[in-house]
């Protein structure tokens, strides 16, 4: 297809239907989009939305229906003739290659710098500062991605997309992995870049939906159940209209448990992937039947306070007292056993095997277990059984328990993560952004499970980067900043002003 | 002193079959593809690189041309049978192992079959001789050790940077590294990632060829049917010994006929060592170096061995 720099004025999608085995994915969904406006996708996970977007982009051929661009029909056999007609997306799985630069990873589709016997990695770089410059989106070019935070790896995707040109933008969630604060910025940026291109914008984050968008379309079970203008309804309306019911958050009301001391960590000294110390002598407890949330600006040390508690990093120095026992540098297998859960930052690397089905991935931690295992055999009953009633009671989207595990949408695999390591009732758990990627309903569901394990006495390490999830369901704040814990605050301390200031690196002997 | 001189100067041109091949298996795999069949295409190469020269152009005083034309004919035979696995694994995403090792099956059996058919007994060819550089050949110990052998010594360490320029600063070379190790986001940045799968295993069965002919041409100048001699599936392990890094599996390759020199070396001067332990030196060698080097991960193609199919989520 000849490249164009032609504008997308109306772009239509009509009747588009798919089906994946067992799913209907797509059902007879028809949307429409004007040159300059932003239209918010949403719905509950597995509604279709990725689904709907890679067959927008070429990557999914539909079973039914077309596609249209100012009037005429196109037909995107692949991503390229997307790109050519002017699209762009950020996938909400990042697309990008681990082992290369984010230079590379960008040169890879920039056909311009190609020329046979030459990579013009020179061009790329200008394109990139000439994009960052443009919309202060700052990346280095040089840094491996998997050197990456997620949050960073997002903005690499953005810039990527920027800067092969697009003239039509579609995020899938790209607003999950980004920090408060970034994502303020990036609210800000795509409402200027409005002026210029048109942006499909998909979020479980109503407030976000609401500051952004224009238009609303929802979608269920692969349908389109409602459409309409953002301004004349609220977040709230939003969220009864995508789950069928009022979504209320919990809140952790209840007094502060009276616990004894099960984790702590004494003068822990952790280095990160780049090799400097990501953590510096740092000092936290946690007792029993208690949440601390650990707030901080992601790529402080987060990342691998997890690792390192899990036996996945290497601790320099310092000690993990887990119920008695320094767990320091033991192995991930004698950890888990200790009675450690985990719910992992990166889930498809590290919290589920994708290529294994549902139910092997509920499983995945016990399979040496009597529960599930005779000897060297698989209870085959009783897995299924687990699994049938985890599906359930998680309300994992999937047609059965024997689909592979990476089939699944993002929300819902995170959702097989959750239910594996809440329902294997730990002794302690270690939660890293819980609820990213689920949508509302879900993440509801979510804090009730969290508060119900706490009030059987777990206690419970929550990492997250939303202010909002740690005020509603800790009992303790802790603080990092660069690698070690700024303060400890109680819970009627602990407020958005505080946190705030906290983790910008302020001590407080300057605040009060 | 003339010992290690001996040494190093046979195990230099016996490193180049391994080199060549090595180097060819290192773009497959780059590319998410091992080619276990490697040693099959070796073992075409080599026979047909021989057939050449020897039916045509026995010893004439053309013969020149006509071992060029044989080692091009390995090359391009070489480069089918490459396209010929891409359609078995990459299109058909057949298990790579299994239809690798039918490959090579296939590859030895028919180099056999047709070496019986138009050649029979042993025959031998003039092959490519040596040519010494002017002026360079006669330093001491250098001269002999690096710059007396075949034409085809020196070009294959010069494809050494070459393979290391292609593969980290052309856009092909980029994009063989990209679809090895996240083909998806390759696809979705608009890379046809069976078409560059495709030409990887073309590249790579063009090398495997050449280096088989080169053991019929150059290095022991006659065919027969275990001219090979497992040389393919060392190639093989070589690239994931050398971390698919084109100047450690030099290294690797050097390392490994190296001993074989000295293993042959042992044996020649009638050294009182068991000659089964000196056979095994350079294989438990191998084993030994990459029990120890440390697995890079982060640096290979982490999509290795793994067909690509863009609707499929995993
Ligand atoms: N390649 C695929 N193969 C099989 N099933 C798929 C595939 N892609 C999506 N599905 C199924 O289609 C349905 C819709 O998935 P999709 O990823 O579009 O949901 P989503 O709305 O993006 O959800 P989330 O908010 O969790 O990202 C799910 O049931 C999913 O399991
Ligand atoms: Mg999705």
């Amino acid at each position: 297809m000849e490249l164009t720099q032609k504008k997308i004025t109306n772009l239509r999608m009509e009747h588009i239907t798919k089906r994946f085995p067992g799913v209907l994915a797509s059902d007879d969904i028809t949307l429409e989009i004007s040159e300059g406006q932003i239209l918010a996708l949403v719905g509950e996970n597995g509604a279709g939305k990725t689904t709907l977007m890679n067959i927008l982009m070429g990557l999914y051929q539909p079973d039914e229906g077309r596609i249209l661009i100012n009037g005429e029909e196109v037909h995107f056999r692949s991503p390229n003739d997307a790109f050519a007609a002017g699209l762009g997306m950020v996938h909400q799985q990042y697309m990008l290659v681990a082992n290369m630069t984010v230079l590379e990873n960008i040169a890879l589709g920039f056909k311009a710098a190609w020329s046979p016997y030459k990579l013009d990695l020179g061009m790329v770089r200008d394109r990139i500062t000439e994009i960052a410059k443009k919309y202060g989106l700052v990346v280095d070019p040089d840094a491996y991605i998997w050197q990456l935070s997620v949050g960073e790896q997002q903005r690499v995707e953005l810039v990527k997309t920027l800067c092969l040109g697009a003239r039509f933008l579609i995020l899938d969630e790209p607003t999950s992995a980004l920090t408060p604060q970034e994502t303020d910025e990036l609210i800000v940026l795509l409402k200027n870049m409005s002026s210029e291109l048109s942006i499909i914008f998909i979020s479980h984050k109503l407030q976000e939906v609401k500051d952004l968008s224009d238009k609303i379309t929802i979608l269920r079970h692969g349908a389109v159940v409602f459409e309409g203008n953002t301004h004349e309804h609220s977040p709230s309306d939003i969220a009864a209209l995508m789950t069928g019911h009022e979504v209320d958050l919990p809140l952790n009301e209840e007094p502060a448990p009276e616990g004894v001391p099960v984790l702590d960590i004494k003068n822990l000294n952790v280095k990160s992937d780049r090799g400097f110390l990501a953590l510096k002598d740092l000092n936290l407890t946690i007792s029993s039947g208690e949440i601390v949330g650990l707030a901080g600006v992601s790529g402080n040390g987060q990342r691998e306070l997890a690792e390192a508690i899990n036996g996945l990093r290497k601790v320099e120095s310092g000690e993990i007292q887990f119920y008695g026992e320094n767990i320091a540098n033991k192995s991930p297998h004698h950890i888990i056993e200790a009675g450690m859960g985990y719910i992992p930052e990166e889930r498809n690397t590290e919290g589920i095997v994708p290529s294994f089905s549902l139910k092997e991935n509920l499983i995945l931690k016990d399979t040496e277990h009597d529960e599930f295992s005779n000897h060297a055999f698989l209870k085959n009953k009783a897995i299924d059984k687990n699994a049938e009633d985890l599906r359930v009671k998680f309300d994992i989207r999937s047609p059965n328990i024997s689909i592979a595990a990476g089939s699944l949408s993002g929300g819902n695999i995170q959702k097989v993560i959750l239910a594996r390591e809440i329902s294997r009732r730990p002794k302690f758990l270690i939660a890293v952004y819980p609820i990213r990627g689920l949508d509302l309903g879900a993440a509801e569901f979510i804090h009730k499970q969290l508060l119900e394990i706490r009030r059987e006495g777990i206690g419970i390490l929550l990492i997250s980067e939303e202010l909002d999830e740690i005020l509603d369901l800790s009992d303790r704040v802790a603080v990092i900043f660069k690698g070690q814990i700024q303060k400890v605050l109680d819970r009627k301390d602990a407020n958005r002003r505080s946190l705030g200031i906290l983790m910008a690196g302020v001590k407080d002997d300057q605040t009060v | 002193m003339n010992f290690i001189v001996n040494i190093l100067s046979l195990g230099i041109p016996f490193s180049v079959a391994l080199l060549i091949a090595s180097l060819g298996e290192m773009f497959n795999q780059r590319a998410g593809v091992f080619n276990l069949g490697c040693e099959g295409i070796m073992a075409m190469g080599a026979f047909l690189g021989m057939l050449v020269p020897y039916s045509i152009g026995q010893g004439g005083p053309t013969s020149g041309m006509y071992n060029v034309l044989g080692l091009g004919l390995a090359m391009v035979v070489g480069a089918l049978l490459g396209i010929f696995f891409a359609f078995v694994v990459v299109t058909f995403r057949a298990p790579q192992g299994i239809a690798g090792i039918g490959l090579q099956m296939f590859g030895v059996g028919t180099a056999g079959t047709l070496f019986r058919h138009f050649i029979g007994g042993t025959q031998s060819v003039p092959g490519i001789g040596n040519f010494p550089i002017p002026g360079l050949s006669k330093i001491p110990f250098i001269g002999p050790i690096f710059f007396s052998h075949n034409v085809l010594v020196y070009l294959a360490f010069l494809f050494v940077p070459l393979a290391w320029y292609i593969l980290f600063k052309t856009p092909w070379g980029l994009r063989v590294r990209a679809v090895g190790t996240n083909p998806r986001a390759a696809d979705s940045i608009g890379i046809q990632v069976n078409k560059v799968r495709y030409q990887a295993l073309a590249v790579g069965g063009a090398l495997a060829g050449l280096a088989g002919a080169y053991l019929s041409l150059a290095q022991v100048k006659m065919f027969s049917d275990e001219i090979i001699a497992g040389r393919g599936f060392i190639a093989v392990a070589l690239v994931y010994f050398g971390h698919w890094h084109p100047v450690k599996i030099m290294g690797g390759a050097l390392l490994f006929s190296l001993a074989q020199a000295l293993q042959l070396a042992i044996q020649g001067q009638g050294i009182n060592f068991p000659y089964e332990f000196a056979v095994m030196l350079p294989y438990v060698l191998v084993i030994i170096v990459l029990a120890f080097s440390r697995e890079s991960q982060l640096l290979g193609p982490t999509s290795l061995g793994i067909p690509f199919n863009r609707e499929k989520r995993i």
